[in-house]
């Protein structure tokens, strides 16, 4: 599948709250001194975006900040969300609330256990009525969120922005999953050149295992570790640098994504041996 | 018209464990439902469990995968030579050419509560409950590919209510973009906790049997059910149906209430048409969403009277099966496709009287006619709409 993904990505760590954040980052090739406070994305209504989860504040502002930083309205992309785990804190109240003989559970926090919670949040909160798919696939939900996303955008007109956030578990739920930073990251593709500056990308579904990427510095190593939607920081990274990059990420233990990121602006040349 | 093939399909819920039961149900109007049935829920309400006892066919050599939810996926597999169906596929193709959607909403979300309610002393999982396969959202998605063999991609849509109907728009997508060649879809969701107080919370569950459109409706019965079907690019076998068209949206509007115009539902069902290239006019069923809460059915029926002209037999199935969540979009299809090849349009059950608000009359009572499209809707929280047209394999 031949694709364009817009030059700015969305991203949102415990030292990092944007792009031009991370560029300046992986420049100086060392983890940023602070903390961000925890997102109140302004997409949102600003009670419902204090009151609104964690997991589901992360998805918003990463988002927001791709649609913002390419000029792309937040109303008018089609959305993919990856989760791997869902909101763990949520998770973790309903089955601690459900444990009691007669349990009393709260009806917001009831439909906001649904997992594709952020995705009904984004759709009201940008009056957005696009399609929006809300997947999970550990350990290779990263993965299936680019599938997800190129089969989108290859099959409806429209550009589509692909979001993948995870939020640390808690105990007892860390015992049964591995997250434990909180992440997410977001980025646009589209079929269509939407802007002289969105790169030609070339995706590829092969029969064969491949190991994952790794980023390059360790505290970005550590991050892709800790959370499964960060194992898209390569391609983050590919971004940032302007350079042309040939990733792969695996599906399964007998199947992977081959993901070409062309040098510059502009699509691929004319693919020789493209599946 | 183009679409992608049916192959095979199968479906067990509170109406029966596989087509022949489902249909004999069907025909002579019975309900699956019972009264307050299922041991772990203190909610008075009426439920729609599987009548069949899950740990009869389970393994105990697959303990790292036990959950209602798998055990359940389990029980759908094995009926009407579905899994052998997909063997045979697997073994045409290749297993990294066949992929893997689920929808669920619940996944195996019964296992993680009965963890809590039996912590150690310390506050942590006990040992049995040790079990990272199934403690996330896509716990059914990956036992299925395992015991299936599937080696192409594999994953979990979870758009709460709308979840294993978008399976079937995005198996499509896959397969047009030639991802894979065949596309298991599943919609599995079984009873726990989580839903049936979660949805009591919210004040939507009946006291009774649930009444879809009926003036006297008062919320829904909760549900569980294994729907299964393979979805391919060509015609493999002898195909059962063609999935012409879908049409996916969203409300922006409500986390749990839909459009009180219906807006996102009438998107969907636009869009569907459209791309099945169907003049409305030519749907000759239509499965609803109707769940039998107040403002559902309304809203519903409003986006129908909308869409469709009038005279088109519409009902809900769900004072058969109970709302079965996640798995209602595949299993409502199913049951929809099931229309076009016996010619049989169930009328919706327990409607003494339509209710005043509602806007698109639905049939009452069982219809014989030969049909060449249907339609099936369903609509989810956090308003994710989905819509199905399918059209005779013949």
């Amino acid at each position: 599948m031949d694709l364009f993904i817009a030059p700015r990505a969305g991203i949102w760590c415990r030292s990092v709250s944007g792009w031009d954040q991370f560029c300046a980052a992986l420049v100086a090739q060392a983890e940023p001194q602070t903390s961000p406070a925890e997102p109140v994305p302004d997409l949102l209504p600003a009670r419902e975006a204090r009151r609104a989860p964690l997991h589901v504040r992360l998805a918003i502002e990463a988002g927001t900040q791709a649609c913002r930083g390419n000029d792309v309205a937040t109303s008018e992309v089609m959305t993919v969300f990856a989760s791997a785990m869902g909101d763990h804190q949520i998770t973790d109240y309903m089955c601690r609330t459900l444990a009691d003989s007669s349990p009393m559970l709260s009806p917001t926090r009831f439909h906001n256990s649904v997992h594709n919670a952020a995705s009904g949040y984004w759709s009201i909160g940008a009056g957005n009525r696009l399609v929006s798919v809300a997947i999970a696939a550990p350990p290779c939900t990263f993965t299936a969120g680019i599938l997800e996303a190129a089969s989108l955008t290859v099959s409806e007109p429209g550009t589509v922005l692909l979001i993948a956030h995870d939020i640390p578990a808690p105990s007892p739920l860390d015992a049964v999953c591995s997250t434990r930073q909180p992440f997410a990251l977001a980025f646009l593709v589209s079929s269509q050149r939407i802007a002289p500056q969105w790169r030609g990308m070339r995706l590829e579904y092969r029969g064969t295992a491949s190991p994952w990427p790794t980023p390059e510095p360790g505290w970005l190593q550590k991050l892709a570790m800790d959370n499964e939607c960060a194992r898209g920081i390569p391609l983050l990274e590919a971004l940032a640098g302007h350079r042309p990059a040939t990733l792969a990420w695996p599906l399964n233990e007998a199947a992977h994504l081959r993901l070409q990121l062309g040098p510059g602006a502009g699509a691929l040349p004319d693919p020789t041996s493209s599946v | 018209m183009g679409g992608t093939w049916l192959a095979s399909y199968t479906v067990s819920c509170a109406a029966g464990i596989g087509l022949a039961a489902v249909r004999a149900s069907l025909a002579q109007r019975k309900t699956g439902l019972r009264p307050g049935s299922w041991a772990a829920a203190g909610v008075d309400t009426w439920l729609g469990p599987v009548p069949a006892d899950l740990s009869a066919g389970w393994p105990h050599s697959m303990s790292a995968w036990d959950s209602r939810n798998n055990r359940l996926a389990w029980l759908g597999l094995h009926q009407d030579g579905f899994r052998g169906d997909v063997a045979t596929a697997i073994e045409k193709f290749g297993p990294g050419r066949v992929g893997l959607i689920v929808g669920t909403s619940t996944s195996s979300i019964g296992r993680t509560e009965e963890a809590y309610s039996s912590l150690t002393p310390e506050g942590r999982f006990g040992s049995v409950f040790l079990q990272p396969a199934i403690h996330n959202p896509h716990s059914t998605g990956a036992f299925l590919a395992h015991v299936l063999g599937i080696g192409g991609p594999t994953m979990t849509i979870s758009t709460a209510c709308s979840s294993s109907a978008k399976a079937l728009a995005s198996a499509d997508r896959w397969l047009r973009c030639g991802i894979v060649d065949i596309v298991v879809v599943a919609g599995v969701d079984s009873l726990c906790r989580s839903t049936i107080y979660g949805f009591e919370s919210l004040q939507l569950v009946s006291r009774g049997l649930c009444r879809p459109f009926d003036e006297h409706r008062d919320g829904l019965n909760i549900g569980e059910a294994a729907a299964l079907a393979l979805l391919t690019r060509e015609p493999l076998g002898t195909p059962r149906a063609r999935l012409l068209g879908y049409g996916e949206s969203c409300d922006a509007y409500h986390m749990s209430s839909p459009h009180p115009e219906g807006i996102g539902a009438r998107l969907a069902m636009e869009q569907a048409l459209h791309r099945a290239g169907v003049d409305p006019a030519d749907v000759g069923y239509v499965n609803l969403h109707g769940t039998g809460t107040r403002g559902n059915d309304s809203v519903e029926s409003l986006a129908l009277a909308a869409i469709l002209p009038p005279g088109i037999p519409a009902s809900s199935t769900k004072g058969w099966t109970g709302h079965t969540l996640g798995a209602a979009g595949l299993l409502e299809a199913v049951l929809a496709m099931e229309a076009l090849t016996t010619g049989l349009l169930p009328g919706n059950l327990n409607l003494e009287k339509t209710g005043g608000d509602i806007a698109y009359p639905v049939i009452d009572d069982n219809l014989e006619a030969r049909v060449d499209v249907v339609l099936s809707n369903s609509f989810g929280f956090g308003g994710n709409n989905c819509s199905l047209v399918f059209g005779r394999a013949d």
